[in-house]
């Protein structure tokens, strides 16, 4: 048993694999960067490096093949040759610690990758000057909120994934008197007023705007600059039977509300929010540029910073390069719009932010230490060499 | 003798360097040198106007020399004189450059109308300017991967209009036939009019035709300061703000208010008339006054743009190529015959090439105030610099020539692909904000730089491995040992700063925009080069290939290199590429397929090869 | 800071593991309490819901990738083939038909006898260039899918080409005025002066909503020549009229 575990072990320990693997893991960097062109960014990830094979739908057919192995897949198999052969072959003497430290360096990188991939969350806050908020919107995830604003002193939100929205069973709203129904879902479509195409068929929407509105589903977009708008029919159901049909989309900003079991609710689908222990208000933008150009020299956010129990209240001005970091989450100057009266703000919480830079100075430390090693051995050759000759 | 002979070598390539330092004559009697000696403020940045001039033309026409249609030839400072105080003339010289047939046809013209078939003069696209801004708007619509090859030309060719008609209106009114007496009678009727002014919208009486000239000048001048593209103006002496120059336009409208012109718009005005009317005597006077102007002022950037000057004319990139090419070929020829003598001068002289490209650097970082790489300009002079340098280093313990070949090839090819790169217009133009931060430039971007210009040696010693190998039969064992051990150690060493500046990059961004990694084109190039890298060194650790496959390795990271340092950019996606690129393409690809061909030779059989005992052994 | 992050981050870690390799369990509906947020009136306002109108202030409904507007023009071209711009007009537009005939749009126009046909570019349904005494002004004729392309913010976009602040929907009203003509149709007009970088700025603007369509008219360019132009753009507003199969 043992020496089969360590057959095992030394077959996967094998440099051949390593290089097959690297080899692999550069292909998949350079398809997938082709692929950004067509994907954007974030698709492209989701398709290559955060998966563990990469499937493509052949042009034309509704059939997906896997055709390579992803990211996970190389990352994680890189991780275990890594450690096997780190395991056999650890003798720490002073001549390969430098390799040893490197190799180290690496493992820590690729585990602080997948933690990255799994834990952090990245979101926007949106601030106009003097606006005040406690809470970012989430770059990629939607939520249906359903709120119950009847209490005069606070709202009740219940937020629905919109992963539950597509598989369209009904869902549950704990606590809540109302129960959602899906009837459609579309990751994307565009709108028309009604008034605009008289002939469309008739909204399945009984409340709010949604009769109003004819919706036409369309291909899901990937464009850097566009966004998609997700669009649901959901019908809501109360203790005493259906209450009504309801349009919810990205691209209605506002709620709608209704009245249902004596409670008011608005519905909005949104960004899904989440919210801090403290609020933000943008005190100051500044957008510098060069003398006589339109080159940006510098954006800075001037922010007052209250933490909601009041035992904080700072000032922090957050400029490019020099991030605000406060209770697990850091805030980027990311952009700007409105002529400059309103900050975009880039929020991301990724508790395994540390890993990289732990892992960067032992594998620095480490390629140093060789590199120094081999060229002293290297120079002390020659010079026997020189003597000899 | 044969001992001096080398340093002979070296100090005759130093006489040679030499020699540029010593400041052009003017050409007549006009101090056209004076002229592109008086800073201006640019694009952010104050520099000479002989450096506006050049990088104007460059951008406009991708080379430096004008010939005018009666067959003179200007310097730069003469054209640029002409575009700004005769446009009527400089309208008629061919300087645009118009590569693509559909934007001709756009045009109404063909290559038959241009100077070598690509240049054509303003005057000839004056008529279809408005035909060519609809196709511009249309086109900047697009986002740039989506734009063809014609909506690229019609923007290149409107930003190549923009810079001739900014430069056109930044001194004077092209319209007008006496811009200087202009403004010696605006300024005469200056006071008397904005009485009168102020009386007429009293509802007083006032003189109508002094009103009326005055609302004229208004607006001229508010033409001016709209159109004007230079910041030709130094603020007054007491003003402490150093970037506070106006352009002429906004300093003539300021005289509304304080009655008075600054003594530069005079002196500019002047300078003007002088050249048109061909009086070198007013011209030298004018010339003389502005630059005292600037005499006593504490701005650090004043001394850097004399330094400027002198390095335009001085051109060491352009002599460090001529004398990298000779490295090359002293170097190849000691394979041949004189080994010794040969080997020691091409040493010599590459390090004198060397040492010009290092003082180039250092004064574009003098003159910037920055690290050595900004763009992807500054990034092919500082590949070449580390490569020369690493490769001459190599020379200096080996003494078998291989390292002064490389060393003169990686040299001039890179400051060849420089020379290209710098038909965007200025090298040293102003950071934009999220890349404006010289403890990362000078760290994670240079280190990143490093590792290419590594990597590029180590796929030239590769390359003449397999060429020498296959081809001749000079390649010896112990030659072929020396190769392959150079070899493993520039694969080392660019391991080791890709790697370093991979890891840098991503620390950057982790601390401008909140991710260590996000699979960013740059990024992925980056990891792409240590990836193979560490192909590399393990494929041959564990054995699994021999000197040829090594070799061969080696030569295809310069394919991966170049993919990484030039296809990113053309992309066109991703959040930090240095500058989008337009036909390098062509010369991309062509450089890849160069670079198969020979990897094609070197997995001949080792029985096919002239050499046999390299890989044998 | 740092040291506080270590201890969550394991246990944040582990749950996340646990997550990943209880597969794909279906993401809950998370609930929570916030503070009253200042709403905005969320029911229709009644004087709107007859005319099917989005509450005021509202964006546009276009947060999809709207087709390109010019995508009919270019549609029949080869990719990467100019977009053929001149010749398709005929040398004066005075025959509305012709004009309709040429371009295969739903209204046709006259355009008053002293302005001069331009050719029409990629986008343009109508170009003209209008020329008095004081100099020339630029008319142009566009139409753009309705839907994305409500008044308030088209309006806006040329207040902004003119140096002007965008307008409230409040003050949307105030600042326009409508036309109908003879043929039935309603323009919405709009008047605007403001500063460029060539000098002084007047835009008259005209835009008609018909169906899915809306077409933009616009006279622009010094402000002299736009002033002098302003009986001859309405009298060519009043020629506008559709086409019929």
């Amino acid at each position: 048993m043992r020496a089969l575990l360590r057959t095992l072990v030394e077959r996967l320990a094998s440099l051949r694999i390593t290089v097959v693997l690297l080899v692999l893991g550069m292909v998949l960097v350079v398809i997938a960067t082709l692929d950004q062109v067509h994907l954007g960014i974030w698709a492209v990830q989701a398709k290559y490096f955060r998966s563990f094979v990469v499937v493509q739908q052949l042009p034309g057919t509704g059939v997906s093949i896997p055709f390579f192995p992803g990211g996970y897949l190389i990352g994680g198999t890189l991780l275990i040759n890594l450690l096997c052969a780190q395991f056999l072959r650890f003798n720490l003497t002073w001549r390969n610690l430098g390799l040893h430290l490197t190799h180290f360096g690496i493992i820590l990188l690729l585990v602080g990758e997948l933690l990255t991939g799994l834990l952090a969350i990245e979101s926007h806050l949106t601030l106009d000057t003097g606006d005040t908020k406690n809470y970012a919107e989430a770059s990629f995830e939607r939520e249906l909120a359903v709120i119950d604003v009847t209490d005069p002193a606070f709202d009740q939100v219940w937020a629905v994934p919109l992963s539950r929205l597509a598989r369209r069973e009904p869902v549950a709203l704990p606590g809540c008197p109302l129960t959602l129904l899906p009837l459609q879902f579309h990751e994307n479509a565009n709108f028309f007023m009604r008034s605009d195409a008289p002939n469309a068929p008739a909204s399945p929407a009984t409340l709010g705007f949604g009769p109003q509105i004819v919706v036409q589903p369309s291909e899901p977009t990937y464009r850097p600059n566009e966004e998609n708008a997700p669009t649901a029919f959901v019908e809501f159901r109360g203790p005493d039977g259906p209450v009504g049909v309801l349009l919810a989309t990205l691209a209605i900003e506002r709620p709608q509300t209704f009245t249902a079991a004596g409670h008011t609710y608005a519905v909005i689908l949104r960004r899904a929010r989440i919210y801090f222990d403290f609020s933000l208000s943008l005190l100051e933008f500044r957008h510098d540029k060069y003398p006589g150009t339109e080159i940006p020299r510098n954006f800075s956010s001037r922010v007052r910073l209250r933490s909601a129990d009041g035992s904080e209240d700072r000032q922090v001005r957050i400029y490019m390069n020099n991030p605000l970091r406060h209770g697990g989450y850091t805030f980027y100057q990311s952009g700007f719009k409105n002529n400059d009266r309103t900050t975009i703000l880039q929020v991301v919480r990724n508790p395994g932010w540390l890993l990289p830079y732990i892992a960067c100075v032992i594998s620095g430390l480490g390629l140093v230490h060789h590199f120094i090693l081999t060229l002293a051995g290297f120079l002390q050759r020659r010079r026997a060499s020189a003597t000899t000759a | 003798m044969k001992r001096f002979l080398p340093l002979l070598a070296g100090v005759v390539a130093l006489l040679c360097v030499a020699v540029t330092l010593v400041l052009p004559k003017n050409r007549d009697a006009f101090d056209t040198q004076g002229f592109g000696r008086l800073p201006v403020l640019v694009g952010g940045r104050l520099k000479p106007l002989d450096t506006v001039a050049r990088t104007s033309l460059l951008l406009i026409q991708n080379r430096q020399r004008v010939k005018t249609p009666d067959g003179r030839s200007l310097t730069p400072n003469q054209w640029l004189l002409d575009a700004l105080f005769k446009p009527a003339l400089a309208d008629t010289y061919q300087v645009f450059r118009i590569d693509n047939n559909e934007v001709l046809a756009l045009l109404r013209l063909s290559p038959d109308d241009g100077a070598g078939g690509v240049r054509f003069s303003f005057a000839q696209l004056a008529p279809h300017l408005d035909d060519l801004d609809q196709q511009a708007e249309r086109a900047a619509q697009l986002e740039p991967p989506e734009q063809n090859a014609y909506e690229r030309e019609v923007l290149k060719l409107r930003n190549r209009l923009h810079t001739y008609l900014g430069l056109r209106y930044s001194l004077q009114l092209p319209e007008s036939a006496d811009f200087a007496a202009e403004i010696i009678r605006f300024e005469q009727i200056l006071p008397e009019a904005l009485a009168a002014t102020e009386a007429k919208m009293a509802g007083k009486s006032a003189d109508e035709a002094l009103v009326k000239e005055l609302a004229g000048f208004l607006n001229k001048f508010q033409l001016l300061s709209g159109r004007a593209s230079m910041l030709a103006i130094p603020p007054p002496p007491a003003i402490t703000d150093h970037n506070a120059w106006s352009n002429f336009g906004d300093a003539l409208l300021a005289a509304f208010a304080t009655s008075r012109l600054p003594q530069p718009v005079r002196d500019y005005a002047a300078l003007g008339s002088a050249w048109r009317a061909g009086d070198p005597e007013l011209f030298n006077r004018a010339v003389t006054a502005l630059g005292e102007h600037l005499v006593g002022r504490d701005d650090p950037r004043l001394p850097r743009t004399g330094l400027e000057f002198r390095f335009n004319h001085a051109e060491p990139f352009y002599w460090a190529a001529a004398l990298y090419v000779l490295v090359a070929l002293l170097g190849f020829v000691s394979w041949l015959a004189w080994p010794d003598v040969l080997a020691r001068s091409a040493l010599w002289v590459g390090i004198v090439a060397w040492l010009l490209t290092t003082a180039g650097i250092v004064a574009r970082m003098y003159i910037e105030s920055r690290p050595p790489v900004t763009n992807l300009y500054s990034s092919a002079l500082f590949v070449g610099w580390v490569g020369s340098g690493l490769a001459l280093l190599l020379e200096r313990f080996f003494r078998n020539s291989i390292g002064n070949v490389v060393a003169g090839v990686l040299g001039f090819v890179t400051l060849l692909v420089a020379h290209h790169l710098q038909f965007s217009g200025d090298t040293m133009e102003m950071m934009r904000a999220v890349l404006d931060d010289n403890f990362w430039l000078a760290t994670h971007v240079v280190t990143i730089t490093m590792g290419y210009g590594a990597c590029f040696v180590a796929g030239v010693l590769a390359l003449l491995f397999v060429l020498r190998g296959t081809l001749s039969r000079s390649l010896d064992s112990d030659t072929a040992q020396a190769l392959l051990r150079m070899t493993y150690g520039a694969v080392c060493f660019a391991t080791l700063f890709s790697l370093v500046g991979t890891v840098l990059g991503g620390i950057w961004a982790d601390q401008s925009w909140g991710r260590f990694w996000g699979w960013d084109p740059k990024e992925n190039g980056a990891l792409v080069i240590v990836l193979w890298n560490a192909v590399i060194l393990h494929a041959r650790w564990g054995k699994l290939v021999g000197p040829r496959g090594f070799m061969n390795l080696a030569i295809f990271g310069n394919c991966i290199t170049a993919a990484s340092w030039f296809g990113v950019n053309m992309l066109g996606v991703g959040l930090h590429s240095y500058g989008f690129m337009d036909s390098a393409f062509f010369w991309l690809c062509a450089f890849w397929a160069s670079q198969l061909a020979i990897i094609g030779l070197g997995c001949l059989p080792p029985h096919l090869w002239r050499s046999r005992a390299a890989v044998e052994a | 800071m740092i040291s506080l992050r270590a201890p969550r981050s394991v246990g944040a870690t582990i749950a996340a593991l646990a997550l990943v390799l209880a597969g794909c369990r279906e993401e809950p509906v998370r609930t929570y309490r916030t503070s009253k947020e200042k709403l905005p009136p969320a029911e229709m306002p009644p004087a709107q819901t007859a005319g099917g109108e989005l509450p005021a202030g509202h964006p546009p409904l276009d947060g999809s990738a709207a087709p390109a507007p010019n995508s009919g023009d270019t549609a029949a071209l080869p990719p990467g083939h100019p977009p053929i711009g001149s010749g398709a007009m005929p040398p004066a537009a005075g025959a509305p038909t012709a004009a309709a005939a040429a371009t295969n749009n739903s209204i046709v126009w006259a355009a008053p006898d002293h302005w001069v046909v331009k050719p029409l570019g990629a986008m343009r349904r109508g170009s003209f260039t209008a020329k008095n005494a004081a100099g020339e002004a630029d008319c142009s004729i566009f139409v753009f899918p309705a839907a994305s392309n409500p008044l308030l913010a088209n309006i806006n976009r040329w207040r902004g080409q003119v140096g002007l602040a965008p307008l409230a929907e409040a003050h949307l009203a105030a600042e326009t005025t409508s036309l109908d003509n003879a043929a039935g149709l309603k323009f919405v007009t709009v008047e605007l002066l403001g500063q460029t970088g060539a000098g002084a700025t007047r835009v008259l603007g005209a835009i008609l909503y018909r169906g899915e369509e809306a077409w933009f008219f616009k006279l622009s360019g010094p402000d002299a020549v736009v002033a002098a132009e302003k009986p001859a753009f309405l009298d060519f507003l009043r020629t506008v009229q559709p086409v019929h199969s």
